[in-house]
């Protein structure tokens, strides 16, 4: 099985019906992916007109309404239908195959997870078409902003329930996934034998076991008062501000992480395949993983610095110290390159560029966990910059960089590495291009969420320079959708191990039949595959 | 100790910890209290694995397992398709948004919600 | 009142976030000068990290791409090297807390008699400035900014509180802002050390004219000041030198 004729493909023959119905977690992980991306693409549209308008000082493309519905309807999207699914996708169809096991746990409640998340999105964007617009508030929506009395609108109640549903099936999607990995794991493939994907998998869905709750408390709250007498924000009736920000942060700021744990992993499977050694530090790799997922449950109050009412002395100290174990997931990957032998593939170079931008992200992250400079940079556009190096420059290049090296298994096509390479450079110059900028202005005093500016000196410039990057941007990933469907129509099969593969996924032929696997090599390390190819190899008595 | 275990064990650990430690350095109730919870759901977790633990062997914790070992092993029944799931995400979303705009909606999402909710229970048996 | 030092930290500022109008402002209050302390030592910090961390990534690009079809030595481990990769950024986290910490305490330092005391209300979508024992009371409108005076080397209380969804005051050229929460009060005292004009806005979108809700921070004199007072925050203040938005 292990050569480039394929088996008849299990998903080419699915008509309509078979897809809406299947519990298969191949197709629930497409399904995923496909609806993220197309919520991918309609975010970065609006992120094109909100780059237009602010391209010069006082332009008047969009008034200041349809502003704020564009910026929210950005960062709903971006956040709670892109990142976030993409990466649930992408562990529902890889979590089974490193592990080898047949399915999921819960195949069905796999599929009412994914349904309920199709139609989270729909219930969200369909604000657009009720009377006062889409939410408006911005993607974290503040009480008392977001209440009644301010934000009369539909569309924020449709926001709201499209969050709720989002949030149940994030958290019984964590549940699936623990107890899979936990009980389905094929004969020798101990914890500790478990892909670096696999085990940030399960920190990932530590997290979302421990914030979503958090997120679906705060908009139940959020709701109830909205529309059954509920005083919970309101000030004037004995409320409390405050507390939403407490509510929402103790989910926002683990959030950040669930859309960049399952990364971290993608990136710690690419890396040593291309580099043709094992991953440097595994043991540290797993540990700085949790350690990571633990702290960040105790930094929540760093977005709330400039509130007064918090101890910002205890959130700056956990927060520099999430950077420690970040750290030593660059040096691990460092030391993977290390004398190693190190192939450019398109998967690689998006691995690389995301140590790069999330290099910088990184950077003034830590800058911004000090209480003195977020006085400044908080709500600035340095604080744009700053969450779209990590997410942009970070998330979305291993989200790239997991579908080149994906692609061939999940549809038995390959992506084109000419093309790919173009689409990474694209991206990465003109991400770099609109982002990097945006820290000069946010020192300079530019804040977040305005729709005009006045022409202050050297805004405009810097402005102008930013959109000219969401261009480039754009162009890249128009190559990589035309890369896509020429690589779909093709009718060249993609062999079933393209890179010399570490992890059990590269066993089975591309895309794997129904329950996965028609056998299994021995499992004696973190990756099999490599062990069964290359006996002379295999380290004799390591783990 | 499995690791699986281990995990949850220093996770709850770690979650009593930050919560103390929140709670003489902050002095502020609303985190106190959110730590706390998340600390209480951590311990009950511990506490299951223990009991859970206990009855199941898993030859996938065995090191040195080959793969005949697996056979006969119960994995359980891999359902292809339901119908099921996706009628009661369609009950849940009806429910949601009836509640958002319009409440006879979300009567009638109820409905189908325990519905589809029936009709998959008697599926499993 | 002038020294070196002052010079030496915009001229390091200038090279570290930026040159000319692209770069951090100055620093107009003598809290914003420690608060610049903090963004030198960070961004110093910052880009030695940078380049370090460049080089690691970028070198291993150049040394070791793939030259033959043979694997190279498959070491995986390294635990004294692990550990002190782990304990070198430790500590440097543990000294960047220390910066921050000291400066926190010093920014935020509410002295016991300020000179002036100013009670600052946001609203949907402008301020109200309150010269505490006056009954001058100084309001605007999203297209008829308010302005705030200010004397210059005097300390200013500042409580600043919401009256319907949360504001934030910022001013970009005092390094610093702060929240306006209905319920909360929060203050804050400021020192402005230079006469001018700051622009000042809300940072917190709080709904459509956000984009709208700015003010004007003018330091002038202490004379000008007290005669500003005097006659009851009518009169325009002649002297008021240079405009630094």
């Amino acid at each position: 099985m292990n050569t480039a004729t394929t088996a008849p493909s299990s998903l080419a023959h699915h008509g309509i019906i078979e897809w809406l119905t299947s519990t298969d977690h191949k197709h629930v992980g497409i399904l995923y992916m496909c609806t993220a991306i197309f919520y991918f693409l309609v975010a970065g549209l609006l992120a094109l007109v909100i780059r237009a308008q602010l391209s010069q000082p006082e332009m008047t493309l969009v008034g200041p309404h349809q502003y704020a519905q564009i910026f929210t309807l950005h960062g709903t999207a971006m956040i709670f239908l892109f990142v976030v699914p993409f990466a649930l996708g992408l562990a529902n169809f890889l979590i089974p195959l490193q592990i080898g096991a047949p399915d999921m746990a819960f195949p069905r409640l796999n599929a009412f997870t994914y349904w309920l998340f199709f139609f989270a999105g729909l219930t969200i964007f369909s604000g657009v078409f009720v009377n006062g617009g889409a939410a408006a508030t911005g993607w974290y929506a503040y009480a008392p902003l977001s209440e009644i009395s301010v934000s009369t609108g539909g569309g924020q109640d449709l926001w709201i329930v499209g969050l709720l549903m989002s949030s149940i099936s994030g958290i019984l999607t964590a549940v699936n996934f623990i107890t899979t990995i936990f009980l389905y794991r094929a004969p020798g493939m101990t914890m500790w034998r478990l892909p670096i994907f696999t085990w940030e998998m399960v920190a990932t869905s530590l997290l979302i076991l421990m914030a979503f709750p958090s997120l679906a408390a705060v908009l139940a709250m959020l709701f109830i008062d909205r529309h059954f007498g509920g005083q919970f924000f309101d000030a004037t009736a004995g409320g409390n501000p405050v507390l939403y920000q407490h509510l929402f942060w103790f989910f926002g700021h683990p959030e950040v992480y669930i859309m960049i744990l399952p990364f971290f992993g993608v990136i710690s499977e690419i890396i040593p395949v291309f580099s043709r050694k094992p991953i440097f530090g595994y043991t540290g790799l797993v540990l700085s993983a949790f350690a990571i997922a633990g702290l960040s449950m105790g930094v929540w109050a760093h977005h709330m610095f400039t509130t007064g009412v918090v101890t910002n002395a205890f959130f700056a100290a956990v927060s520099f110290l999430i950077a420690v174990p970040t750290g030593v997931k660059f040096f691990n990957w460092v030391g993977t390159m290390w004398r190693g032998s190190i192939v450019f593939t398109t998967p690689m170079i998006f691995a690389i560029g995301f140590m790069l931008n999330f290099l910088i992200g990184g950077i003034s992250g830590v800058m911004i966990a000090s209480p003195p400079i977020d006085f400044q940079a908080k709500d600035s556009y340095f604080l744009v910059s700053h969450f779209h190096y990590v997410l942009g420059g970070g998330s979305l290049f291993a989200i790239f960089g997991a579908i080149y090296f994906w692609f061939p298994k999940v549809f038995g096509k390959m992506l084109s590495e000419r093309l790919g390479k173009w689409c990474f450079w694209l991206l990465f110059i003109g991400f770099n291009t609109t982002f990097f900028v945006m820290q000069f202005l946010g020192v300079m005093g530019m804040p977040r969420r305005i729709y005009t500016y006045p022409a202050l000196p050297g805004w405009g410039n810097l402005n102008m320079v930013a959109s000219i990057g969401s261009l480039i941007m754009a162009a890249g990933v128009l190559v990589f959708a035309w890369d896509v469907v020429t690589a779909s129509l093709s009718r060249k099969h993609a062999p079933d191990d393209p890179w010399g593969g570490y992890s059990l996924e590269w066993w089975t032929t591309s895309p794997p039949p129904e329950y996965n696997f028609t056998s299994l090599p021995p499992i004696r390390s973190e990756r099999p595959v490599f062990d069964a190819k290359h006996p002379e190899l295999v380290r004799s008595g390591s783990s | 100790m499995t690791t699986g275990r281990r995990l949850f064990v220093s996770s709850a650990a770690f979650g009593i910890a930050i919560a103390v430690a929140y709670w003489f350095s902050a002095h502020n109730p609303d985190g106190a209290v959110l730590l706390g919870l998340m600390a209480v759901a951590l311990v009950f977790a511990a506490g299951y694995m223990f009991v859970a633990e206990r009855a199941a062997r898993l030859v996938g914790d065995r090191a040195n397992a080959s793969n005949a070992d697996a056979s006969g092993e119960p994995l359980g029944v891999f359902t292809v398709a339901s119908p099921w799931p996706i009628t009661v995400a369609f009950g849940a979303f009806l429910l949601l948004l009836g509640l958002a705009i319009f409440p006879v909606l979300a009567a009638f999402g109820l409905a189908l919600l325990l519905f589809g909710l029936f009709r998959l229970g008697r599926e499993s048996r | 009142m002038r020294n070196t030092r002052p010079v030496l930290a915009t001229s390091l500022l200038l090279s570290t976030t930026g040159c000319g109008v692209y770069a951090l402002p100055a620093g107009a209050t003598t809290q914003a000068q420690v608060l610049r302390q903090d963004w030198i030592v960070f961004t110093l910090a910052g880009l030695f990290v940078a380049v370090v961390v460049f080089g690691l990534i970028l070198f291993p690009l150049f040394a070791w791409r793939r030259r033959s079809n043979d694997y190279p030595v498959q070491f995986s481990r390294n635990t004294k090297l692990e550990l002190i990769y782990t304990i070198i950024p430790l500590l440097m986290v543990i000294a960047l807390f220390a910066v921050t910490y000291r400066d926190e305490i010093i920014v935020e330092h509410l002295g016991a008699h300020p000179a002036n005391t100013v009670d600052v209300l946001a609203f949907q979508w402008s301020w109200r400035f309150h010269y505490v024992g006056t009954a001058i009371n100084i309001e605007g409108t999203p297209n008829a900014p308010p302005q705030l005076i200010l004397p210059v080397d005097e300390t200013t209380r500042i409580n600043l509180t919401s009256s319907d969804v949360n504001h934030e005051f910022w001013v970009p050229a005092f390094l610093f802002k702060r929240d306006a929460i209905a319920g909360v009060k929060n203050s804050f005292d400021l020192r402005p050390i230079h006469i001018g004009v700051y622009l000042g806005r809300c940072a917190e979108f709080c709904g459509f004219d956000h984009a709208l809700m700015t003010f004007t921070v003018r330091v002038v004199s202490q004379t000008d000041y007290v005669r500003w007072l005097r006659a009851g925050g009518s009169s325009i203040v002649p002297s008021a030198e240079g405009s630094t938005l």
